[in-house]
Formats: C-alpha cells, sequence, structure tokens
C-alpha cells in the first residue's frame, strides 16, 4: 500500500513509459508515442511490456496517451526527468517474482494444520 | 409426612425462582440444574456404570440401564459430547443444543459456549444452508429485553469461528487475538482453549512458526497446541532442550499419525538459528555501515545512486539499512554541488514557469516515500530523526502522519458515542481492538514520546466509548477489558490521575464470579 506510491513513481514515469532517455526531444516523445499507440493497435507483444528500475510493467493506450500528455507540460516533465535518471533495467531480476514468501522456517507451511486440529479446511471467500 | 415436606421445600423453590427477574430465573435454574447433575445423577450413573460392568445383572436388564446411562449421557458431559463427537461430525445444530445444556465449562458465559459449539461444528463442515441459523445465535438477547447479552470470550470466539467458516479469515484472526485481549475471568477455559488452537493452526498453515510459538507457550493452551509451539521453535532454531523433549511433547499431543510428519521435520531442523524476520533483522542492522550495503559499489553519480537506492527500497519491505542508506544516498544528491543550479536550468531551457518548484517538490516526494517506506518496515523513528537531514524529515512526516490518523480514528469513535449509533457488541470490540491496533504500531514506530501524545489523545474518546458501552449497552465485559488497557497505558505514560480512576473502573466492571 503505502511502499507501491514510490513504486508507481518508477512505473508510470513517462520516459520508462515510452521507453526514452529523459534527454529526449519533444518530437522524439511524439515520434515514440505514435509508433507504440501504432503497434499496440496492431497487437504487437513487443510493445506490451517495456522495463522499469522496479521491474517490467504492461504498457496499453491510456499509460502511453497519458505519458505523452505528461511530457507536454514542461513543468511535470521537468520532475519526471528528476525521477527518471535510474537507467531502465538497472535491476529489475530481484523485483520480479514474489518476494512476500517467508524465509527460513517460515517457508515451511503445513496446510493441514486447521484440518489435524479438528477446525475443517480451509475456505476461501 | 416427609414427602409432604420435600414437595413444599420444592414448590417454595419452583415459586421461588418464578419471582426472580428473567437473568437471575436463568442463573439460578442453572445452578439448580447443575447441582442435580454433579450431586444426584452423576453419583447414580458412576453406580450404574459399576453396576454393568460388574456382570451381576441379567442381559435383558443390563441392555435397560445401559440404555438409561446412555441417554443421560448428554446431562452430564455436554461440552464432552459435542467436542468429541457433534463438532468433528459437522452438525452445528445438535452441537448447540447439546452445548445448551447447563454446563460447568461455560458457566462463565452460558450463551457464548453453545454459540461457539455451533459456529465450530460449521466450521468443520461448512453447510450453507445453516450459516443463517448459526448467525441468528451468535448474538442473543436477553431474556425479556431487546438488548443483546453481554458479549465474553465464548461468544467472541464463536463470531472468529463463523468467521472462518466463511472463509474471511483475517476477521477471525482479528477477533481471535481479541479472545485473547479479554480479562481471563470473562474467557472460559474452553473457548481460551479454542481460540489459542485456532491460532496455533492458522499460524502453522501460513508458515508463522514465530507466531506458532508465541501461542502455543499460552496458557490455557492444549498440548497438541504446545507440541507445534515445540515444533515451531526447533525450525526456528532456538534453544529447546534435548530431542525427547519434543518426542514426548508428541506423545502427550496428537493426534500422533498426521504430526508424525511435522515431528520428523522438527527434529531434523537445524539447531543453528535461522529466522529471517523483521524483528531479528532490526537488531542486527544497528550500524549502516556501507560495507553492508549488499556489497555493491556505488555508481560514481550521487543523483543516479540515490534513485536506484530509492527504487531497490520501493521493491520489497525495506530494512531499517535500507531505509538509513537510502536517505544518506539522498542527503548526498540533494547536497551535490550544482544540482539545484542545474535543475534551474533545465526548467529555462523547457520553458518551464514553475521550475522553481520542482526542486522542493522532489525532496517532498522523497521524504513522503522514505516515511511511507519507514512505516512499511516498523522502523523506529528515533535512528532517522538522529540521522537528520531526509530521514529526520521522513521522520517527522511519519510522526505527524501517525498522530493525525490516532486524532482521526479517536474524533470518530467519540462522534459515534455522542450520537449512540450502536454497532453488535462484537463490532464495538473489533473497532477498540483496531483503535489499540494502531495505537501499537504508531508507539512501536514512535517510541515513548509519540505514545505519551498518543495516549493524551486517545484516553477520553476510548474511556467514554467504555463507559457507554458499560452503563447504557450492558457490556461490562467489553468495557472491562478497555479500562484495562487504559489502565496500562496510563501506567506505561505515568498518568497517576488516570490511573486511580480507571483502576475503580476496572474494578466495578469486573466480572461477578457467582
Amino acid at each position: 500500500m503505502s511502499e507501491s506510491a514510490a513504486r508507481r513513481r518508477f512505473l508510470d514515469n513517462p520516459f520508462h513509459v515510452l521507453g526514452l532517455p529523459k534527454t529526449a526531444t519533444r518530437a522524439e516523445v511524439e515520434r515514440e508515442g505514435q509508433k507504440l499507440l501504432g503497434m499496440l493497435g496492431l497487437g504487437l507483444a513487443s510493445a506490451r511490456s517495456y522495463s522499469t528500475p522496479v521491474g517490467p510493467a504492461e504498457r496499453d493506450d491510456a499509460a502511453v496517451r497519458q505519458a505523452m500528455a505528461e511530457l507536454r507540460d514542461p513543468d511535470k516533465r521537468l520532475l519526471h526527468e528528476l525521477w527518471a535518471g535510474s537507467a531502465p533495467d538497472a535491476e529489475t531480476d530481484v523485483a520480479s517474482g514474489d518476494d512476500t514468501s517467508p524465509r527460513g522456517a517460515g517457508a515451511r507451511r503445513w496446510p493441514e494444520a486447521r484440518r489435524v486440529l479438528g477446525f475443517g479446511a480451509r475456505r476461501s471467500r | 409426612m416427609r414427602a409432604a415436606l420435600w414437595l413444599l421445600v420444592v414448590a417454595a423453590a419452583i415459586f421461588w425462582l418464578v419471582r426472580l427477574p428473567p437473568v437471575r430465573r436463568r442463573r439460578a435454574g442453572r445452578a439448580a440444574f447443575l447441582f442435580v447433575m454433579e450431586a444426584v445423577l452423576g453419583p447414580l450413573w458412576v453406580i450404574g456404570g459399576v453396576w454393568v460392568g460388574v456382570g451381576q445383572l441379567s442381559a435383558r436388564n443390563a441392555s435397560t440401564v445401559l440404555a438409561l446411562l446412555l441417554a443421560f449421557l448428554p446431562l452430564l458431559v455436554p461440552w464432552a459430547l459435542t467436542r468429541r463427537l457433534l463438532v468433528p461430525l459437522g452438525l452445528p445444530r445438535a452441537a448447540w443444543w447439546v452445548a445448551s445444556t447447563p454446563d460447568g465449562n461455560w458457566k462463565r458465559d452460558p450463551t457464548g459456549g453453545p454459540a461457539l459449539a455451533a459456529a465450530w461444528a460449521l466450521c468443520v463442515r461448512g453447510n450453507p444452508e445453516l450459516i443463517a441459523w448459526v448467525e441468528a445465535r451468535l448474538c442473543p438477547l436477553q431474556p425479556g429485553s431487546t438488548r443483546p447479552e453481554p458479549l465474553r470470550g465464548a461468544g467472541m470466539a464463536a463470531h472468529a469461528l463463523f468467521a472462518a467458516a466463511r472463509g474471511d479469515d483475517e476477521t477471525a484472526r482479528a477477533l481471535f487475538a481479541g479472545v485473547l485481549a479479554l480479562d481471563r475471568g470473562a474467557v472460559p477455559a474452553a473457548a481460551r482453549k479454542v481460540t489459542i488452537d485456532w491460532l496455533v493452526a492458522d499460524a502453522a498453515e501460513r508458515g508463522a512458526w514465530v507466531e506458532v510459538a508465541a501461542h502455543g507457550r499460552l496458557r490455557g493452551a492444549s498440548a497438541t497446541a504446545r507440541f507445534l509451539a515445540a515444533v515451531g521453535e526447533r525450525l526456528l532454531g532456538r534453544p529447546t532442550g534435548p530431542a525427547w523433549r519434543l518426542w514426548a511433547a508428541w506423545a502427550w499431543g496428537g493426534p500422533h499419525f498426521a504430526t508424525l510428519p511435522l515431528l520428523r521435520q522438527a527434529l531434523g531442523a537445524p539447531a543453528a538459528p535461522q529466522e529471517g524476520d523483521k524483528g531479528d533483522r532490526a537488531t542486527t542492522e544497528q550500524d549502516g555501515s556501507p560495507a553492508s550495503e549488499h556489497g555493491e559499489t556505488p555508481p560514481p553519480d550521487v543523483w543516479q545512486a540515490a534513485l536506484v537506492r530509492h527504487a531497490r527500497a520501493s521493491r520489497a519491505e525495506p530494512s531499517r539499512i535500507d531505509l538509513l542508506a537510502t536517505a544518506a544516498a539522498w542527503d548526498r544528491a540533494f547536497a551535490e554541488p550544482g544540482a539545484r543550479r542545474r535543475v534551474d536550468e533545465r526548467a529555462i531551457a523547457l520553458g518551464a514557469t514553475r521550475g522553481a518548484a520542482a526542486w522542493p517538490a522532489m525532496q517532498r516526494q522523497v521524504e513522503r516515500d522514505r516515511a511511507d517506506a519507514a512505516r512499511l518496515a516498523g522502523a523506529s523513528l528515533r535512528p532517522l530523526q538522529d540521522a537528520g537531514g531526509v530521514a529526520a524529515r521522513a521522520a517527522a512526516v511519519l510522526r505527524d502522519e501517525l498522530l493525525g490518523e490516532l486524532e482521526l480514528a479517536g474524533t470518530a469513535l467519540r462522534a459515534r458515542v455522542d450520537q449512540g449509533r450502536a454497532l453488535a457488541p462484537v463490532d464495538e470490540w473489533r473497532e477498540h481492538r483496531a483503535l489499540a491496533e494502531a495505537y501499537r504500531r504508531a508507539v512501536s514506530i514512535g517510541g515513548e514520546e509519540l505514545r505519551r501524545l498518543a495516549f493524551s489523545k486517545l484516553k477520553n474518546e476510548i474511556w467514554g466509548h467504555a463507559y457507554w458501552l458499560s452503563n447504557t449497552r450492558g457490556q461490562p465485559t467489553l468495557a472491562h477489558a478497555m479500562y484495562a488497557w487504559l489502565r496500562a497505558e496510563a501506567e506505561a505514560v505515568g498518568d497517576t490521575r488516570a490511573i486511580d480512576s480507571l483502576a475503580k473502573n476496572v474494578e466495578a466492571t469486573k466480572l461477578d464470579p457467582s
């Protein structure tokens, strides 16, 4: 919840969404945006994901249009440039995958515990 | 003459019972029933059993006596029969009826016990058609009144089991934890045992062996729960003594066949500590030295280094070392000579009209993210405050946020109490537990200074809530637990005036043992 705000800051950064360096010109932004929209329109798999410093993310039309709009505003672009310094793919592998599973002893689950102690099987809502 | 005298005594007793108020009448009736069962029928049942066992009766007479003995069994040991037969068979109605028989097990909560039995049976074999039937028995009304019965330990455990039967494990967990927070006098031993067993089973299922070890060692835990606690401690690499103790715990606990693989797993576990829980990390990661920063060489560009750290910390639950190191990286980035100038120049190049705002906006976002990360990690504010710079500002953001949230929750509670908007007793308790848990989390992060501030913000609201529950809602058990909680906190922060008043409230709401 709370940390995901920081995570979203990287995932939603327009430079990462468009796959551009922060030095990209306005024309390059427009060109890349239109190219990606076209590729997404054709359903090309290569256009559906992009890399960020916090791992890969899914790209869609709305995200591309939003990214282009953000970079058209100089004030917003300046702030996005500050956050886009980290090179995409710098450390993606650690991020991908579920890091929430317990380690050590915690990994040894006992799935029958409730049934064995007489409370029936776990129910999903 | 003697028979007439007996008849007179019985008639006088019935007349006296009928004239009592409904609540007292029921209590006296239960006591009389228990007396007859334990003083008259119990010994007769044993004599009959011995008579049949000795084999002095003819086959026909023996079968008649045996049938009588079996017929009276539900009256003599209703809970044992419910627990061993009806609950495992998953029969909520039968479990409720048999458990409704007055029984020494539920003296402290006579209405909660049968509800617990019904909910437990529903938990074992979830029958959707019986959910409404069981739910209707969770909140019984007082005799001759529209007010609900006072909620006590067994009743709350029944609510928890009902939540588990519906698959709402989170609610079940919170309610069972709430049972343990009640005064021991309001929680029947059988309900406490069920509560600990469920919490232990749930934690073992999730692989949370720290919780298993903690709950299984509580007073009132079953032998199986104690065995699982020993397994947990072994798996966590804690000292558990020689292996025969684990064998003994297994032999005393049970069920043996189902727990044998677990025993073998525990015996095969290495003795060395291997738990990587947060608490351990927090104690080991004290220094914040660069050597422990994952052995990486920081990038030459300090801004880039800070971003890399920030990104890394946002991917998983950060440790305290991550928090301090990331904040230090930002301190270096913000202090880099020329950084601010380059941003201003870039703003001019882009034509940004509010370019000067970008730098402070970036700082605020960084501090906001660091505060969120500190909260997620449950890190203490003190080291962050001591570190200064970004870490200290993030700590200030988090401190204000924690206090603000508690104040908001307290204000909402006071408004509800003032308007008399009543919730079901179990929901009143859940609201209090949620508030107490938020307070505990805030204090664990903010330390003693925040504790004093938070207590002063919440004291009157919780006090008012408890008073309302006790005097208007007829829920002294819940009020008692709240007063006890407030008193413990008042003692912790040294609020002497509150301690004296609260001690009187705690005493006034204590459950009458009769």
